[in-house]
């Protein structure tokens, strides 16, 4: 596959405008083609692709790119072009769906009453603000949900109950399956983020995304399906394990609006902005309730994100994977130098929940080590934020 | 790219205006510095005229003072002359042809001469061009008598806007921020899911940008269009993060500044924010606010907030660009102060 990007053609535009497709998706783009044309602030300029395949696009017209950006890939063949697009399916960040703008003091409304997208419809506004919600609220009575326990009615001894929304049922069950399914051990490394931490920031400023830790984290862990194929395994019953091909990473992702984990794919190929925009996409979705099944489906290794200053966290494996991984917060620490110079550090613990039916320890030891190298590398951060 | 079509970019639409006005005038001229094609300008604003209309699409000398002259005389002459000022920050050489020819033919000569010229002058930062081609010299020209000061806008159609400036009788400088080129003109009333906006005073009047109720807002903003999409921004942001409900003025006139067509919004709101690229000091935004005060006095909650780049050089490092010039967090602020949250 040769991915098409976008050369810097001039060093005052941060970004252009892709006006023009020359090829259709599909088509068949002989080598040396002008393929595409983008506009800079000052003009129109013509790219052309070296190598010849099949063309498809990235970036749709009209739309804007940066230099360095991919705007389209051309494949060998039409059958190596459908099976990119079917694995690039999953984690495309898509437009929000809804034409409903809702203003954050009103979604904290939303979300303490538990409304539900209908019943916003049901307002016939396309912008909806506090007052809308507390209209609704005050005409349905609704109940406040953010309550630990719900003023509603006592049971027979009197108690006050709360009821478990959907989201948290679902989770429920996900986590009784794998107590009682997965014989599950842990193991945890510490990780020096300092170098890792600068970069990614002065490339989430060039590049205009955020791209932290657990992009990196997604990105590194892509490499070692080959290598450590039983992590990326579904354990059988039969004394067996289905391989995975490919590190479809499921990340956990909670806005306050339940726990889900939705699945970036094709992360072995794609760079650190592309997953951070997935990312991004995803949790743009999880905010408006939009993430489907087709999000959720397909993992085959965990990636867990514990909020807020959590530095240390074991989670349960889902089941269907061989293990999960946890990222703590980067926090600083007086570290002992070489030289006996104590001197600050930011770290991270970086902790592997695996089935131990499948993994041992030394596995998971040489996993964490590989991915602490590869997180810690100078080498390896230049390359993925070239 | 097709006529207005909602994909049409800005650079596009004056292009359009250019090609109209030459196609329509026969009395219409357009000269500057690499006009011509193949350069087509330094924006490739004027890009595939000189093709159409050669005798009337013209190189000029690298001289602003002599290519303002000539349209100048053109002008006198009954012809009506586009000139390009390659970057606006130049407007200074041409200082004195537009302060004591174009403008003052106009009503020194016992009649009132019609004086049909247009000097366009791209304008403003964002881009790293550094001190001298980033400037918004806006400020320099307020107040010469019959020299009209307008603003290109994303919501103002170029043909439109050219030929009313070039009916008018009067010399009219039309300023352009550069960072507008790219960007998409606004059609059908329409900005995205939140913000639609409408031509209250005429069609050619200010935009009034707003969210739902053109009649409502918290606070009202007025900018010119270069900077519509910096203000449209923050206020998109105030709106969602803390329900401030802004309604953004972008006058196509910049000076005189008529103050009286605009809408009830602003007595009612009675928080105003005035928001202009140029540096601090003597500003199009202190000229605004001395127009409003008399006809707000007695209705305004707060005093009217000016919001200027700072009283700097514009450096060409971009993230020393960025402090200096106005940004999107600059309006966010000084409008979240403002309205008193």
């Amino acid at each position: 596959m040769y991915e098409i990007t976008v050369p810097k053609l001039n060093s005052n535009d941060a970004g252009y405008v892709l006006t023009e497709w020359r090829y259709a998706d599909g088509d068949v783009v002989p080598a040396g083609a002008e393929v595409a044309v983008v506009e800079t602030s000052k003009a129109a300029e013509g790219l052309t692709s070296d190598d010849g395949g099949v063309l498809q696009h990235q970036v749709a017209e009209a739309g804007e790119c940066r230099p360095g950006e991919v705007i389209g890939r051309l494949f060998p063949n039409e059958e190596q072009r459908q099976r990119f697009l079917a694995a690039d399916a999953g984690p495309r960040p898509e437009r929000a769906a809804t034409n409903l703008v809702i203003t954050e003091p009103a979604r904290q409304l939303i979300d303490r009453y538990g409304i539900d997208a209908a019943t916003l419809d049901g307002l016939g506004k396309t912008v909806i603000g506090r007052a809308d919600v507390q209209r609704l609220v005050d005409q349905s009575q609704l109940v406040d949900q953010s309550q630990a326990v719900t003023p509603s009615r006592p049971d027979g001894d009197g108690r006050r109950i709360h009821r478990l929304t959907r989201s948290q049922l679902a989770v429920a069950e996900v986590v009784t399956a794998s107590h009682s399914t997965i014989p599950a051990a842990y193991a945890a490394v510490i990780v020096a983020v300092d170098r890792a931490v600068d970069v990614l920031r002065a490339y989430s400023e060039r590049e205009r995304v955020s791209a932290r830790l657990p992009e990196l984290l997604i990105r590194c862990l892509a490499d070692l399906v080959d290598r450590f194929p039983l992590f990326f395994a579904t354990a059988l019953d039969d004394g067996t394990a289905a391989l995975a091909d490919e590190a479809k990473v499921g990340v956990t992702v909670d806005v306050g609006r339940g726990l889900s984990m939705p699945v970036l794919g094709g992360a072995a190929t794609a760079s650190l902005s592309s997953i951070a925009a997935a990312l991004a996409g995803y949790r743009a979705k999880a905010l408006r309730d939009q993430l489907t099944a087709a999000d959720l489906a397909g993992a085959t290794i965990g990636v867990s994100l514990p909020a807020g200053d959590v530095v240390f966290a074991q989670p349960l494996v889902p089941p269907g994977l061989a293990c999960i991984l946890a990222l703590g917060a980067t926090h600083t620490v007086p570290h002992l130098g070489e030289d006996g110079v104590l001197a600050p550090r930011r770290i991270a613990y970086l902790g592997l929940s695996y089935d131990h039916r499948l993994i041992n320890g030394r596995e998971a030891a040489l996993f964490l080590g590989e991915l602490k190298a590869a997180i810690e590398s100078p080498e390896r951060l230049r390359a993925l934020t070239r | 790219m097709v006529d207005g079509s909602q994909s049409e970019r800005v650079a596009g639409n004056l292009n359009r205006a250019l090609r109209t006005v030459l196609a329509q005038d026969p009395r219409a001229w357009v000269l500057g510095e690499d006009v011509a094609d193949p350069y087509g300008g330094a924006f490739k604003i004027s890009k595939g005229l000189s093709g159409l209309y050669p005798g009337r699409v013209v190189n000029t000398p690298i001289s602003e003072a002599g290519i303002v002259g000539v349209a100048g005389g053109l002008a006198l002459s009954g012809d009506h002359p586009i000139v390009e000022i390659m970057f606006g920050d130049f407007i200074g050489l041409a200082f004195d042809p537009i302060l004591n020819f174009l403008s003052k033919s106009v009503a020194m000569y016992g009649r009132r001469v019609p004086m049909h010229v247009v000097i366009r002058c791209p304008v403003g930062g964002n881009r790293g061009y550094g001190p001298t081609h980033s400037q918004s010299p806006q400020k320099h020209l307020i107040g010469v008598p019959h020299l009209g000061l307008y603003e290109l806008s994303p919501f103002h159609d170029g043909t439109a806007l050219l030929g009313r400036l070039l009916a008018s009788g009067e010399p009219s400088v039309l300023f352009e921020n550069k960072v507008l080129y790219t960007e998409k003109t606004f059609v059908d009333g329409v900005v995205d899911d939140l913000f639609s906006y409408d031509f209250p005073a005429s069609p050619d009047g200010y935009a009034r940008v707003f969210i739902e109720d053109p009649g409502t807002a918290d606070v009202v903003v007025i900018a010119p269009g270069g900077l519509a999409t910096r203000v449209l921004s923050a206020a998109r942001r105030l709106f969602l993060r803390h329900e401030i409900n802004c309604q953004v003025i972008v006058p196509a006139q910049l000076y005189p500044f008529d103050v009286r067509s605009l809408p009830p919004a602003l007595a009612e709101a009675g928080r105003v924010v005035v928001v202009e690229e140029g540096t601090a000091g003597g500003g199009w935004g202190a000229e605004v606010a001395a127009g409003l005060y008399p006809y707000l006095w007695g209705r305004l909650a707060q005093p009217i907030r000016l919001v200027t780049s700072r009283d700097s050089v514009i450096p060409a490092a971009r993230h020393l660009e960025d402090e200096v010039l106005v940004q999107s967090d600059t309006v966010y602020q000084a409008v979240l102060e403002t309205a008193g949250v």
